[in-house]
């Protein structure tokens, strides 16, 4: 909680973010053509992934608004390609686990005070979000490969 | 109080009005704690401080201090392999890396602190900021804090862990953050972490704001990137009950 002189700040939920689980993530069969990019590698998405991000949209009344990318953090990797803006979702799979939060490459919805509340990886998750990104934190040296499918949407 | 730091609280703060939303929650991120000159100065000292040690802490209990300048003196290779070493999050050994002068130790041990270390130890045992803590806990138990200045650099963290220590009465933790500017992306974050390992809340460590929480809370410090462009400094430790 935040506060300060007379001012009381009641808990907040993490503004933009929220966060759902949906079923487990296709397994990525065919090879992909990894990019270089700000912080990350990135890739388009195979078929099925594609298929799987628009059924998980779909459930909450959602459809993709341009084909998803499927981003690559390694150790010392970070941070998202830009997503929100006007008045559309954008949305984050995570396809890996972390095993634990000091592993790095959390999602963090931070406001405009420096308060933060997120989420770190796990397969299946479906982070959706309005207004501004999430940070995705550096990962941590040994931490495992974070891959996750990242795109926006629209209301059907 | 040292005549070369002297502290105060921003005179405007009424804990008293907090105290509802503490007991509540159980923790409390509240910025501009100290009057702005104050925290200029003690922003100044923990920049200029000296006499850093490396703490480490292992999961097999073992507690490492090594001095920063020892390290730092270490050929490359030799320096560069041990800080991988400790950076290395594959092994589940590490429970913190951080550089820290433990001001209260020192003084206990008998061994000489800076002067604006010893300011800073006898501000926070002081009646203002005790009294503070008080009044915004509402728990008549505190009777003193311990007190070390932590500064955080690339590849520093701590692990999540919850402060219990029975043995020292440890009622709540704080951090006085003190570095200008920080960015979130900089990570340093105080994160609570909830029981799936998920950020249930955290606070990006603005400049001059104390975070004051219940003992015990799960939580843990991100690890700072490589993108931060300068340490984490603050003061930290906890309050505890008299023996």
């Amino acid at each position: 909680m935040r506060a300060h002189a007379d001012v009381q700040v009641e808990p907040r939920s993490s503004g933009n973010g929220r966060r759902l689980r949906i079923s487990a993530p296709p397994a990525i069969g065919t090879p992909l053509a990894w990019e270089a990019a700000e912080g990350h590698a990135r890739s388009g998405a195979p078929a099925d992934l594609v298929a799987y991000a628009a059924s998980a949209l779909a459930a909450e009344g959602l459809r993709l608004k341009d084909p998803p990318v499927l981003l690559r953090h390694g150790p010392g990797d970070h941070g998202l390609p830009p997503l929100a803006g006007g008045d559309g979702y954008a949305f984050a799979i995570d396809l890996t686990d972390a095993r634990r939060t000091l592993d790095g490459g959390l999602l963090l919805f931070v406001d405009g005070d420096g308060r933060a509340e997120g989420w770190r990886a796990e397969a299946g998750a479906l982070t959706l979000w309005r207004g501004a990104d999430p940070v995705l934190t550096e990962m941590a040296p040994g931490a495992p490969q974070r891959l996750t499918l990242v795109g926006r949407a629209t209301p059907v | 109080m040292s005549p070369a730091l002297s502290l105060r609280l921003d005179p405007t703060l009424r804990a008293a009005a907090l105290r509802p939303v503490f007991q509540r929650h159980r923790r409390l991120h509240i910025p501009g704690i100290l009057e702005a000159p104050s925290a200029a100065a003690l922003h100044a000292a923990l920049r200029e401080a000296g006499g850093w040690t490396r703490s480490i802490h292992l999961e097999d209990g073992r507690d490492v201090d090594l001095s920063v300048e020892e390290l730092e003196a270490l050929p490359d290779p030799e320096r560069i392999e041990l800080e991988r070493a400790l950076a290395d999050s594959s092994t589940d050994r590490l429970q913190y890396v951080f550089d820290t002068v433990r001001i209260s130790a020192e003084l206990g041990a008998g061994r000489p602190v800076a002067a604006p270390m010893r300011a800073i130890h006898d501000f926070i045992n002081g009646p203002a900021f005790l009294g503070m803590a008080a009044e915004l806990t509402g728990d008549d138990r505190l009777a003193f804090a311990d007190v070390m200045a932590t500064r955080y650099l690339p590849g520093h963290f701590l692990t999540a862990h919850g402060d219990e220590n029975p043995l020292e009465r440890r009622l709540y933790a704080y951090v006085l953050n003190l570095t200008p500017g920080w960015r979130a992306d900089w990570g340093g974050v105080l994160m609570f972490l909830d029981d799936d390992g998920h950020v249930a809340e955290g606070y990006v460590p603005a400049y001059n704001a104390l975070n004051l929480f219940a003992v015990p809370q799960t939580h843990a410090v991100s690890m700072v990137s490589r993108l931060a462009r300068t340490p984490r400094l603050s003061i930290t430790g906890w309050i505890h009950a008299a023996a």
